[in-house]
């Protein structure tokens, strides 16, 4: 249910698992997903985030609430001004400490970002796989991504001579 | 049928087992548009759902430095960039960015920049990208007098370093959806740097005409936000920016603003002090 406090408008966000949240409507609305719903006057009840569980979603919310834009006095958003380099810097030093997750919660966070369309932190896990996989052979970024080589031997082969500019 | 679930995470996370798998090719798209092109591209021989990945990715990074993967000649590099923005899908692109920290000389530096113009025509006029950075990161080297003339609707952010510009280049009219400009070591000549839409302004280690002495105007009155940090040549002049919240500006220490004409007393012959 929607609620007021302290002025504030509150959104219930449900996990599959049960699990309800109130956030504020500020907060929610990092999430292009939710934003549109609430715009679109479908978030009057609680809103049901499908296919992410209690854990994931509570970590969801926790970047959306460090991530949501402050409001100066001018009236101004935050976003307008070049953000003071301390603020910036103790944004990306609480970053970097949320994302230190083992690899199965940053491919459930990758889900979640994509699904809630949060550009932010979409760009974060992403970068933070890519950082771990980048410079590494095929062969570790195979294992590191589990995936197994379905090709035939001489698939493979003619893959490579298609491509054969980018393996020069 | 759903697969059986692990009760540990760590233990589905051990096994890695169909981490990857489970998301969706737009997701996985979006994860590998973080890697240098070149790497993305080479992902096709992973596995048979790899294979066409690469083609549509929403990125561009053309990326040249000492601790790339892969070591590329400059011809190797040129022709791998012309064959992938020729076989990749011509989709709409986020971000272009090319980058050369590469060390080098002048000739190495200009057959890498042999198409780099191309490229980012590619990139803004007819992929629409939204954000573009170029940065020519070799010491004392700079890109040619490009006149780059980005004309595209979608272009939000230009991040350029290591740049000459000059003329139509300091132009920004035909961007009206431009909101950050970003200007990094780079040289800039012309009597007029202009957009009506940027709201984020930085220049950092910029020279302003520095040869020819002339005052460049700045006319950007929808700016948020203006930055000028360690800036040589002459002053340029701020036209009215009514909606400017910060502002920081620094001087270089050779100092800036200051007339050689100054110092002889000949200010008289001095245009347009």
């Amino acid at each position: 249910m929607a609620t007021r406090e302290a002025g504030k408008k509150m959104i219930m966000l449900k996990s599959p698992d049960g699990m309800e949240f109130e956030v504020e409507e500020a907060v929610a609305m990092e999430s292009q997903t939710i934003r549109k719903m609430i715009e679109d006057d479908c978030a009057d009840t609680a809103i049901l985030i499908p296919n992410i569980n209690s854990k994931i979603l509570s970590r969801v919310i926790e970047y959306c609430n460090k991530h949501v834009p402050t409001t100066g006095a001018t009236g101004a958003a935050a976003s307008d001004t070049v953000a003071p380099a301390a603020l910036a810097e103790d944004l990306k030093i609480w970053d970097a400490e949320f994302i230190k997750v083992n690899r199965a919660t940053r491919f459930n966070l990758i889900q979640a970002a994509s699904y809630l369309n949060i550009k932010g932190l979409l760009d974060l896990t992403s970068q933070t796989t890519i950082d771990t996989i980048s410079d590494n052979s095929l062969e570790e970024i195979r294992s590191f991504l589990s995936t197994k080589n379905d090709y035939l031997p001489e698939e493979e082969q003619t893959i490579r001579r298609e491509n054969q500019w980018a393996f020069q | 049928m759903p697969k059986r679930r692990k009760s540990s995470e760590e233990a589905t996370d051990a096994s890695g087992e169909d981490l990857i798998s489970a998301l969706p090719d737009a997701v996985l798209q979006v994860v590998l548009s973080f890697l240098p092109s070149d790497e993305t591209v080479r992902t096709c021989v992973l596995a048979r759902r790899w294979r066409h990945l690469w083609k549509s990715t929403p990125t561009l990074r053309i990326i040249q430095s000492e601790g790339c993967v892969m070591y590329w000649s400059d011809y190797a590099m040129n022709n791998f960039v012309n064959y992938l923005l020729l076989l990749r899908d011509r989709l709409p692109l986020d971000e272009c960015q090319i980058s050369y920290s590469k060390p080098c000389d002048r000739e190495e530096l200009n057959e890498m920049l042999r198409f780099v113009n191309m490229w980012i025509r590619y990139a803004v006029s007819l992929c629409q990208a939204q954000v573009l950075k170029v940065c020519i990161g070799n010491v004392g080297i700079l890109l040619g007098r490009s006149n780059l003339a980005l004309t595209s609707r979608f272009l939000r952010r230009v991040e350029l370093t290591g740049v000459i510009l000059s003329g139509y280049s300091l132009d920004f009219s035909s961007c009206p959806a431009l909101e950050d400009l970003n200007l990094c070591s780079s040289r800039i000549y012309g009597p007029k740097i202009s957009s009506q839409s940027i709201r984020r302004l930085s220049m950092t280690q910029c020279d302003f005409n520095v040869d020819t002495g002339s005052r460049m105007r700045i006319s950007a009155p929808c700016l948020v936000s203006l930055q000028l940090a360690d800036v040589y040549g002459t002053a340029p002049l701020l036209e009215s920016m009514p909606l400017l919240v910060t502002a920081f500006i620094r001087l270089g220490h050779d100092g800036f603003g200051t007339c050689t004409h100054e110092a002889y007393g000949d200010c008289d012959e001095c245009f347009p002090c």
